[in-house]
């Protein structure tokens, strides 16, 4: 289907009264810039978030979670979460560094791809054998991973090609035959 | 104004269809609103979610709907909580409302004459289905042209949007299983309605319509009211009691100014609760008198009692059949273009285990929603993980049965005269708990939504049985002040009207003695259509 243009879509609607609404939809919201500081978190725990959740989405023919700018999602949304919440957040971090620390002699920032992968590996497990404080910290973080990834422009035009929010003359609907045709088997 | 012929409580449904009734026969109508009017300016239908983003970093804020629950706190016992959504200003929840629209059937008004569970309605199917009409008409509901015991059918709807790919898939798999599965009837304007523009299929109409192309009371009744000229709106008046004259009869409206606190009384010859069912009963309960020390026309003590609504659970499974077939614009009219009526009182099924029914609704089936309603429902991480979710994205189905939870005595509300709101009027108390007989009817719809799935051989994403939304999530409070044919066992007569105080009328979902499982806007339009026509008509003879 279509996506009408806003000066078609103007016609279409062809109220006057909205005419002048129509100026604040889709306001142009440029990407937050190297001037980014962050709101929570220390400098420290933002390379740890920034890598971890590179590692839960990582860069493939599309961005990952970095060029998503997911750890900004995260520090802005834990910046606004309750104080349990973020104290939480930032115990399990420490114990992932901890962890880290004793698997591999690192910080998990410091370890390279295949051993980060290694520990959250463990982590993702089903069951886990790891301390099941971490196992729920990965989840928080993988949960806030990929609400901040989805909702990113990033991932939104470039991952998953979503054209929808918009006006449309017409709704179509289901316009494959071979759906419609599709039968159970008996 | 000194004195008004009738003064309507609340804007929404059910307030803004008493006051666009009533106007338009010439009654001097005032309206007094919790809140104010929602400028549409300013409402973010068309903001994506990274634009949001962006914009909450700055500081900036979409419109606030609900009501805080700080501004206006309510009390729950210990480890019974209730999820009151509440939105103060004008049209109320029609600003943001789900827009589902079924007509209640006998098998609803007349429930109770068969299972003996609660109290029949004073009215059958034959004394609304005309105000269904008008309200379908006026509503701009649209649908299909089935008619059935459940759901009765309408003559008067708009055309129904095609069914997305999912909800293709939904009905192969309900025919196969005979269970029937119908368009769904919503009020969206799939054709331009009454000077307005037809639906946009933005799919946002949860943040409010930048065209008022699908219902609310702000767009479609209020302001129609307030051309007649026979319409004066008080906003941000926060009602605390009715007052009474000394022959039991209410004289007028004790409310307190939102914005500055102050107290205020208006003078009535006749009073119009639409305050949303768990205000208005707060409202009567805490408008007690010497006459009426447990509340406002409660001498049979069920004000407030026998509160009832739906229990909701959610399925959620992939379709392989869709799976890595890439982005599809399945934002159409919001929620679900079909819909399954209740089932489960047909002759070819067995006969439940327990009372009343469910029907079922599909809301966000297919990419309606970000990648994440899929991503956090996958196991896994990195490269491979990234690839399922874009490979299931477009074949999510969404399952959202809709049970009828029974009304019962004990699940009621009440006010707390040690426990004050910032107008020092006394909080209300919600006690609100399910039972066995919920308990045993969410099995059946894991059950069949299980089965659905499994017909369709999709990747059904893990179920805990256990889990149900808590109390009040439904959004459709009922039976706190519901109507009968008894004064003992009912607040209110067949037409809304107190049995004891009878220039009071209540018109929002508290008169329903059950709830039902559909979702009640239309039902409650229908029915404060139906008794503000009563109400002129005996305000004209000279008996209010």
């Amino acid at each position: 289907m279509r996506p009408i243009d806003r000066r078609e879509a103007l016609r279409a609607l062809g109220a006057p009264a909205f005419v002048p609404l129509l100026k604040h939809f889709h306001p142009s919201v440029p990407q937050q810039d190297g001037g980014w500081k962050p709101l929570l978190l220390a400098e420290g725990e933002i390379e740890t978030v920034t890598q971890l959740a590179e590692r839960i989405i990582p860069a493939t023919d599309t961005p990952g979670a970095r060029q998503a700018l997911v750890h900004q999602y995260i520090d802005f949304v834990l910046s606004k979460a309750a104080p349990e919440r973020r104290d939480r957040f930032r115990e399990g971090l420490t114990w992932l560094d901890k962890r880290s620390q004793a698997l591999f002699g690192s910080p998990f920032a410091a370890l390279d791809a295949a051993r980060q992968d290694e520990l959250l590996g463990r982590l993702a497990a089903i069951p886990s054998s790891e301390d099941p404080a971490g196992v729920a910290f990965f989840a928080a973080a993988k949960q806030l991973t990929v609400d901040g990834y989805y909702r990113s422009e990033a991932a939104m035009t470039q991952e998953l090609g979503f054209e929808g929010r918009t006006f449309l003359a017409e709704f179509k609907g289901c316009t494959h035959p071979e759906h419609h045709a599709w039968r159970l088997e008996e | 104004m000194s004195t008004a012929d009738v003064v309507v409580i609340g804007s929404g449904a059910s307030g803004g269809m008493a006051a666009y009734n009533l106007t338009q026969k010439g009654v001097k109508v005032l309206l007094l609103d919790a809140g104010e009017e929602f400028d549409r300016r300013y409402f973010w239908t068309h903001t994506l979610p990274y634009q949001a983003d962006a914009r909450l970093r700055k500081g900036d804020e979409p419109p606030r709907f609900f009501l805080d629950k700080k501004e206006q706190p309510y009390l729950t016992p210990e480890g019974k909580p209730f999820d009151l959504m509440r939105v103060w200003g004008r049209g109320g929840k029609t600003n943001v409302w789900g827009r589902v629209s079924l007509r209640m059937s006998d098998l609803d008004f007349a429930a109770a004459e068969r299972d003996g569970w609660g109290i029949p309605w004073p009215i059958r199917y034959a004394d609304i289905a005309p105000y269904y009409d008008k309200a379908e008409q006026l509503m701009g509901v649209c649908g299909g042209t089935d008619d059935s015991d459940v759901l009765p059918g309408s003559k008067v709807l708009m055309p129904a949007p095609a069914p997305r790919c999912g909800e293709v898939f939904l009905r192969k798999a309900c025919d196969k299983l005979r269970i029937p599965i119908v368009a769904g009837r919503r009020a969206n304007f799939t054709r331009p309605h009454r000077g307005f523009a037809p639906c946009h299929y933005c799919g946002a109409c949860g943040q409010g319509c930048d065209t008022a192309s699908f219902f609310s009371s702000a767009d479609h009744l209020i302001p129609q009211a307030l051309e007649t000229g026979n319409l004066e709106i008080q906003p941000n008046a926060v009602v605390a009691r009715i007052l009474v004259d000394a022959n039991g009869r209410a004289s007028g409206v004790q409310y307190f100014d939102r914005k500055t606190g102050a107290e205020r009384q208006v003078k009535a010859r006749v009073v119009v609760l639409g305050a949303s069912a768990m205000d208005s009963t707060r409202i009567l309960l805490n408008s007690k008198s010497t006459r009426f020390p447990n509340g406002l026309g409660n001498g049979s003590d069920q004000l407030g009692r026998n509160f009832c609504e739906q229990m909701m659970v959610h399925v959620r499974g992939f379709l392989p059949q869709l799976y890595g077939r890439g982005y599809t614009n399945d934002d159409g009219i919001g929620g679900e273009h079909v819909y399954m009526p209740r089932f489960n009182h047909r002759p070819d099924r067995p006969k439940p285990d327990y009372l009343r029914g469910f029907g079922m609704q599909f809301w966000n089936t297919g990419s309606q929603t970000t990648g994440a309603d899929v991503a956090q429902h996958l196991p896994g991480f990195g490269a491979a993980f990234k690839a399922e979710v874009k490979k299931r994205y477009p074949a999510l189905v969404s399952l959202h049965p809709f049970g009828e939870v029974l009304p019962r005595p004990e699940n009621r509300v009440t006010v707390d005269e040690s426990r004050r709101d910032r107008y020092g009027v006394p909080l209300m108390k919600i006690d609100v708990a399910f039972g066995d007989n919920e308990r045993k009817m969410r099995k059946h719809m894991y059950d069949t939504c299980q089965e659905i799935l499994e017909t369709l051989k999709a990747e059904i994403v893990p179920i805990d049985r256990e889990a149900n939304d808590p109390p009040g999530s439904s959004i459709h409070e009922h039976g706190t002040c519901r109507m009968g044919k008894d004064p003992k066992t009912s607040v209110l007569n067949s037409f809304n009207q107190m049995h004891e105080v009878g220039n009071v009328f209540v018109v929002d979902g508290s008169a329903f003695p059950n709830a039902s499982e559909k979702n009640p806007t239309l039902s409650i339009v229908a029915l404060s259509w139906r008794a503000t026509d009563y109400l002129a008509e005996e305000l004209r003879a000279g008996r209010l």
